[in-house]
C-alpha cells in the first residue's frame, strides 16, 4: 500500500472530509475546491458564537448547498433544501457563488464570489475578487434564494479587493467570509457594513499567506499534514 | 452497537428495505434499495460507477447537509421513499 494515495483521509471534520489531494491544492498555486471552502466555513461556524452550532444569526452556506440551491431542477426540490437553513430567522448569511453551467461535469467551475445577505440593510451584496465575473450567476442565486429570507431584500455589487492572478478567488472567498463573519461577531464593528474592514484586511498578502494558514490550521486540528 | 432497535416488531422480524431516491441536479433520479444499517457510501460509490464520475467527486445531500460516508439511513432517521441530493463538487480560480 502506497501511503501517497491522493484519495488518503487526512481530516474528518464535521461533514467534511478532506483528502491528500485537497493539501496538494493548497501546497501549489492551484484552483481551490469546494471541500477547502466547506471546511473552512465549518471552521469559521466553529470559531463564531454567534454561528451556534448552525442555529444562530450568522450561517455559513456550504458550497455544494449554494450550488444546489442555485441550480437544483425546479421549485419543490430548492424549498426541501432552503428549509432545513431557516433562512427566515439568520441575520447574516454567507454563500459561495460558483459559474460553473455544466452540472453533470465533476470538478467543473473556473471561478468563485462571495454573496452575503445582510438583514440589517435588507441586501445582498456580491463580492466578486475578478471584476464582477460572476455577476450572472450571482444574481442566478440571489433570484432562487431571496424569498426564503422575506422583507424583498435588494442586490448590490460590493466593492472587494482584486485578485492580481488566475487561481486565487477560493482564498478571496476564504478571507473575505472570515473579516464577515468577525465584522458581524464583533457587533457590526466600525460601521453599518464590513465594507471598510474587507477593503483593510483582504489584500495580495493576505490571500498568499492563507494557504499555509489553512494547512496549519488542518494540522492542528490533528489532520495527517 | 447498542442500537435504539425498534421496540414493536409487530409483524415478524422481517428486515425493511427503503426505497431512496437519488436525484442528480438535472433532474435524474435514481432508485436505491437499501437496508437501514447500509451504508451510503455503498449508493455512493455505485452512483459514481454508473455515471462514471470519479470516486469522491460527488457529495451526497440530505436535508440541507452534507451526508458522511459512515452515515446510514438509520443514523439519519430516513423514511421510505426519501430523497438524496446528487452534487458534484465545483473548482474555481
Amino acid at each position: 500500500m502506497t501511503t501517497l494515495n491522493p484519495d488518503d483521509k487526512i481530516l474528518s471534520y464535521g461533514d467534511v472530509v478532506l483528502r491528500r489531494s485537497d493539501l496538494d491544492i493548497l501546497r501549489s498555486p492551484s484552483f481551490i475546491n469546494d471541500r477547502l471552502i466547506d471546511f473552512y466555513f465549518a471552521y469559521l461556524s466553529s470559531s463564531h458564537s454567534s454561528a451556534g452550532g448552525g442555529e444562530g444569526r450568522l450561517l455559513l452556506v456550504p458550497p455544494s448547498i449554494s450550488f444546489w440551491l442555485s441550480n437544483c431542477p425546479n421549485i419543490t426540490s430548492r424549498i426541501e433544501a432552503a428549509t432545513p437553513l431557516s433562512l427566515h430567522d439568520r441575520d447574516l448569511v454567507i454563500f459561495t457563488v460558483n459559474n460553473n453551467d455544466d452540472v453533470t461535469l465533476a470538478e467543473g467551475g473556473t471561478h468563485w464570489s462571495l454573496l452575503v445577505y445582510d438583514r440589517g440593510n435588507n441586501v445582498f451584496v456580491h463580492h466578486d475578487s475578478c471584476n464582477g465575473l460572476n455577476h450572472q450567476h450571482a444574481r442566478r442565486l440571489y433570484d432562487a434564494v431571496k424569498n426564503f429570507f422575506g422583507g424583498d431584500p435588494r442586490f448590490m455589487g460590493g466593492q472587494t479587493p482584486q485578485q492580481r492572478n488566475g487561481y486565487d478567488c477560493g482564498l478571496y472567498v476564504m478571507a473575505a467570509a472570515r473579516v464577515i463573519c468577525d465584522w458581524f461577531e464583533n457587533g457590526k464593528e466600525g460601521g453599518e457594513n464590513w465594507l471598510k474592514k474587507l477593503d483593510m484586511d483582504v489584500g495580495e498578502e493576505a490571500v498568499a499567506s492563507l494557504r499555509l494558514e489553512v494547512l496549519s490550521l488542518i494540522a492542528s486540528l490533528g489532520g495527517r499534514v | 452497537m447498542a442500537s435504539t432497535s425498534s421496540k414493536k416488531n409487530k409483524k415478524s422480524n422481517e428486515v425493511t428495505i427503503l426505497c431512496l431516491k437519488v436525484k442528480s441536479q438535472d433532474g435524474e433520479e435514481l432508485v436505491y434499495r437499501a437496508k437501514p444499517n447500509t451504508k451510503l457510501s455503498k449508493l455512493k460509490n455505485d452512483y459514481c460507477n454508473r455515471y462514471s464520475f470519479p470516486i469522491n467527486s460527488i457529495a451526497f445531500l440530505f436535508d440541507g447537509r452534507r451526508i458522511r460516508d459512515e452515515d446510514t439511513p438509520e443514523s439519519l432517521k430516513m423514511e421510505d421513499g426519501d430523497e438524496i441530493d446528487a452534487m458534484i463538487h465545483q473548482t474555481g480560480g
